[in-house]
């Protein structure tokens, strides 16, 4: 199902603020983390995300979508042309 | 019904003191509804609600919270996707292609049959030739770099649909196999051979010699032979200048051993060298 899609610019604060809004920060070694466990997410491939490769959070934030091309193709079914 | 732009910017326009502007659905301009405060600046565009928000004003502080809560509000609490400005772009840029990315039906006829993730890095394998098609170099070389973190594999997979093997060599040996007893077995059982046992392509990479693209050639030929693989033939790929340059060194000793068939494409931008080797059961033994 295609939902709603917010679009943020391009920035580490950016991303820290989406991060943010969404329970999720980032642990020394710029890894992406839940902030209430203080685990490190992982994308639907199985890796852990660092900040610099973030772009963007899918299914209400369940999701990490990195910037790889494979990785946004396969979410592209569910973001908004 | 409220649209769902405006329930939004009234929500955030509650003590917020963010600017939102709008761009009109009828004339595309930009229209500002509501004007105040250093925050962030959201702009709906188009048909389909799609919220533009440059985060400009920095701290993670005092307004994230009540960021948060009045977006799921305004989204009924129903998911939302948050895509970066270049990731869009990217997925729009690509999105200009889809629709003639798949004209020898590779996605159509192995969706559903190939795991999905596998679809995904064929697509980029595919938008890959079309860029190098259109020599779009810069845009090929940027896919790549994303691509760091990618296992042996997965990058593998994306090298064979760029050279196009799933135009004519995997497609044709499903489209084969299909009408057969067990076909469908068959057919996966050949294809998880090719994409986690490399020995079809070899694709030269700029930390490669001559030296060691001639080596290899030969290791893979000589596993080929070693287990009876029947296909009897290799594809070395080489794209961008300097891997052309390495590729073309190791030909001539290449050539002493196996007989060659070479294909050769010089685009403006895009060097590319393909040989493919059909070589004979008994080539090795000139080996030198």
């Amino acid at each position: 199902m295609v939902q709603k899609t917010i679009i943020f610019e391009d920035s580490e604060l950016a991303k820290r603020q989406v991060l943010a809004i969404n329970g999720k920060g980032v642990d020394k070694e710029n890894f992406i983390i839940e902030n209430l466990t203080g685990e490190r997410v992982l994308s639907p491939t199985g890796r852990e995300v660092t900040i610099h490769e973030f772009a963007g959070l899918r299914n209400g934030s369940v999701i990490v979508i990195t910037d790889d091309l494979p990785s946004l193709i396969e979410q592209s079914d569910y973001i908004e042309k | 019904m409220i649209d769902f732009g405006t329930a939004l910017a009234s929500i955030l326009a509650k003590g917020l003191g963010i600017k939102l502007e709008f761009i009109d659905k009828s004339t595309g301009k930009t229209k500002v509804t509501r004007k105040g405060g250093n925050g962030p600046v959201i702009k709906q565009k188009g048909r389909n609600n799609l919220i533009i928000m440059p985060v400009v004003n920095g701290s993670l502080s005092p307004e994230t919270k009540p960021l948060t809560e009045a977006l799921n509000k305004a989204f009924d609490n129903k998911g939302i996707n948050y895509l970066a400005a270049p990731a869009r772009e990217k997925l729009s840029e690509y999105h200009q292609y889809e629709s003639t990315i798949d004209r020898s039906r590779i996605i159509t006829t192995l969706s559903g049959i190939i795991p999905y993730r596998h679809i995904a890095l064929i697509k980029t394998g595919l938008y890959l030739r079309m860029l190098s098609d259109d020599n779009k170099q810069n845009e090929v070389n940027k896919i790549y770099a994303g691509l760091v973190n990618y296992s042996a594999e997965e990058r593998y997979i994306i090298n064979l649909a760029s050279a196009r093997h799933f135009n004519h060599y995997i497609l044709p040996t499903f489209n084969e196999l299909k009408g057969v007893n067990d076909g469908l077995n068959k057919f996966l059982d050949h294809y998880y051979k090719i994409v986690n046992d490399p020995e079809l392509a070899l694709f030269v990479h700029r930390g490669m010699s001559a030296e060691n693209v001639y080596r290899s050639v030969i290791e893979m030929a000589q596993k080929n032979l070693k287990y009876g693989v029947v296909r009897h033939k290799i594809y070395v790929h080489a794209t961008g200048i300097s891997n052309v340059e390495t590729l073309s060194e190791a030909y001539p000793r290449i050539k002493k051993i196996f007989p060659l068939s070479v294909k050769k494409r010089l685009a403006r931008d895009m060097p590319n060298l393909t040989i493919k080797i059909p070589y004979q059961t008994n080539a090795l033994d000139k080996q030198n």
